[in-house]
């Protein structure tokens, strides 16, 4: 009797997981974000059907600064080279490198963040000294040392970026964790016998991963850019293997003469930040049962 | 003499803090019988809290045992305790923060059963919760509701039924109503009443509000400053209260009897003093008009009447 009495509802059938699926589809703002981002996503990967590699290297010396056309879609730059080419393959590096580095740094920084947080005391003490060592060299000084000493090469760089952003992913964690560590509901939690891993899976993530999300997604569009500095200065990829950042400082100084050089990368960084940055709002209202359904 | 459920013998909490070692809970004894209520009664930061924190072992206590049906707990490790907690739960104090707000009510009446791993098999655990939750006034088509959604009676009745659905035989209730409207305290303070009947629950009832804590006690224990200071049968302490304390607390309640009205009231000068490092001797003594030189001394926990404990080098 009870269990037909609540099949009615239509809301009851969804388990929690469909709920956040069903508000993260009626943001609308959310999902336009996610079909921009795999618009993207496809047409970098299918970058050898739309183009090819060949491309991105070969120079036309005939047919320099060509303003975007029906044969070069995106023009070409100062050595004749194809930029609609460069800008498929580098966005390979620019989407893939940024994820990655966001990635490790979110883990890693989760993990030492949260176990700072929720266990405290000695445990809190020494890791924090450790991030506060991070955090006192500059990021982008902390990445070239990085590299400096490991060589160089794309998955160094993603290492030495995300050993740089680790500090800044594991302090907002151990505070939100710190601020709902002596919530009544953990406190609750612990007297009915949860297990700490299933108070920080059940309780403690769900309830602080907002931030955390949209400060990752922020930090996505500056690793692009941080990528892209690296390599200017010659540290991980550097000209001519193509990537956003690398294509607008290899063009700079051409780009008052002809502003498409650094229009289209620059509009590439930032559609995919934009679409990140959307997903990133989007998902934390879909994780908060607050948000209308 | 059957054992009581729950017994603490000199059980005691302390804090170190920069300034010095906070004496927040203080040598207290009390003893629940199985079925009873005992009310602990106080003004804010005397340690009531903290007290039925320490007994539920969610902080360590700092020396003292916690007895359950006779076995000391404090000494159990985390598996065995995990056991005695199915028997042991709390109600806290305020309903907002103490239900996580990315969960509906039925997934956190149930997650105390997954937990525990009593049961198993979904329907039964569906049909249990369908049952604890009608039990404690939630409506069946509240289930898929969030914290958000109810209002302060109705999330305590969630807070209440998260503790039922373990079948625990003692609840420390945290002031439980104390955060809700005067109209929807009754029907918390019912339903309790109406579970301890035909649960045979006993309740540990923090409060500092003595209308409901007469409603509701057998036995009352009233704290000053993490001690205890008279402890007796209900009836015995709003009938013949004996510490001035008790007695100052007693006539603080408003009353709209008026013939008593425009008599003059005793009432307390003074702030509670500092639980840091305290003096020895009575700690009401710098509020008390009785004080004398008697209460530089420590004063013991003495029969003043038959069963009827008082703290007062004055009274006893």
């Amino acid at each position: 009797m009870a269990k037909t009495k609540r099949r009615k509802k239509p809301l009851s059938e969804y388990s929690t997981g469909e709920l956040v699926l069903f508000r993260f589809r009626k943001n609308k703002l959310a999902m336009f974000g996610v079909f921009l981002l795999l618009f993207v996503a496809l047409a970098v990967a299918a970058a050898p059907i739309l183009s090819s590699y060949a491309a991105v290297s070969k120079m036309h010396m005939s047919d320099r600064f060509q303003a975007p056309n029906a044969t070069y879609i995106f023009g070409t730059d100062e050595f004749g080279r194809d930029l609609f080419a460069r800008i498929l393959y580098g966005g390979r590096i620019s989407l893939l490198c940024s994820f990655a580095i966001i990635a490790i740094a979110f883990v890693v920084g989760a993990l030492i963040g949260g176990a700072a947080g929720f266990f405290g005391g000695k445990v809190d003490t020494v890791l924090m000294r450790i991030v506060d060592m991070l955090m006192a060299v500059p990021s982008t000084m902390l990445a070239m040392a990085i590299i400096t000493a490991l060589g160089n090469g794309v998955w160094k760089l993603v290492m030495a970026l995300a050993i740089a952003q680790i500090a800044r992913f594991a302090r907002i964690v151990r505070s939100s964790v710190l601020t709902l560590r002596n919530v009544e509901y953990v406190e609750a939690a612990k007297c009915y016998g949860c297990s700490s891993l299933r108070i920080i899976l059940k309780h403690i993530i769900p309830n602080g991963i907002g931030p955390i999300i949209v400060s990752a997604t922020l930090c996505l569009g500056q690793t692009i850019l941080s990528i892209s500095s690296m390599g200017y200065l010659g540290l991980g990829v550097a000209s001519p293997t193509p990537e956003w950042g690398t294509i607008i400082s290899e063009n700079k100084i051409n780009i008052q003469a002809y502003p498409y050089l650094g229009l289209i990368p620059g509009i590439c960084i930032c559609l995919t930040v934009m679409a990140v940055n959307f997903i990133g709002d989007g998902l934390r209202d879909a994780f908060d049962p607050r948000t209308k359904n | 003499m059957p054992t009581p459920l729950i017994e603490t013998v000199n059980l005691r909490k302390y804090f170190r803090t920069g300034k010095g070692v906070l004496h927040a809970v203080e040598d207290i004894n009390l003893k629940i019988d199985p079925g009873k209520t005992l009310g602990v009664v106080g003004e804010s930061g005397c340690g009531k809290s903290t007290l039925g924190r320490t007994i539920l072992r969610l902080q360590p206590a700092t020396a003292g045992q916690v007895l359950y049906e006779g076995e000391d707990i404090l000494k159990l490790n985390k598996r065995q305790m995990r056991k005695i907690h199915l028997n042991m739960q709390m109600v806290f104090q305020d309903p907002y923060s103490s239900l996580d707000p990315r969960m509906s009510v039925r997934n956190l009446v149930t997650e105390p059963i997954e937990v525990c791993g009593t049961m198993k098999g979904k329907g039964e655990i569906s049909d249990w919760v369908d049952h604890i939750m009608e039990l404690c006034g939630l409506p069946l088509d509240h289930a898929n509701l969030y914290p958000h959604e109810l209002d302060g009676g109705l999330r305590q009745r969630v807070g209440l039924a998260r503790a039922m659905v373990l079948s625990p035989k003692f609840i420390v209730c945290d002031e439980p109503v104390s955060a809700l409207d005067v109209s929807i305290q009754a029907q918390i303070l019912n339903l309790l009443m109406d579970l301890q009947e035909q649960q045979g629950l006993s309740y540990m009832f923090i409060t500092h509000d003595l209308c409901v804590v007469k409603h509701i006690s057998d036995e009352i224990m009233v704290m000053y400053m993490g001690q205890t200071v008279e402890y007796a049968k209900a009836a015995d302490i709003f009938a013949n209260p004996i510490h001035p304390y008790t007695k100052a607390l007693l006539q603080s309640v408003p009353t709209i009897d008026l013939s008593r009205r425009g008599r003059e009231r005793f009432t307390l000068k003074g702030e509670v003093s500092n639980p840091i490092d305290p003096a020895p001797g009575c700690r009401f003594a710098p509020r008390c008009p009785y004080a004398c030189d008697k209460c530089k001394e420590a004063c013991e926990l003495k029969e003043a009447a038959p069963g009827h404990l008082v703290a007062c080098a004055m009274c006893q």
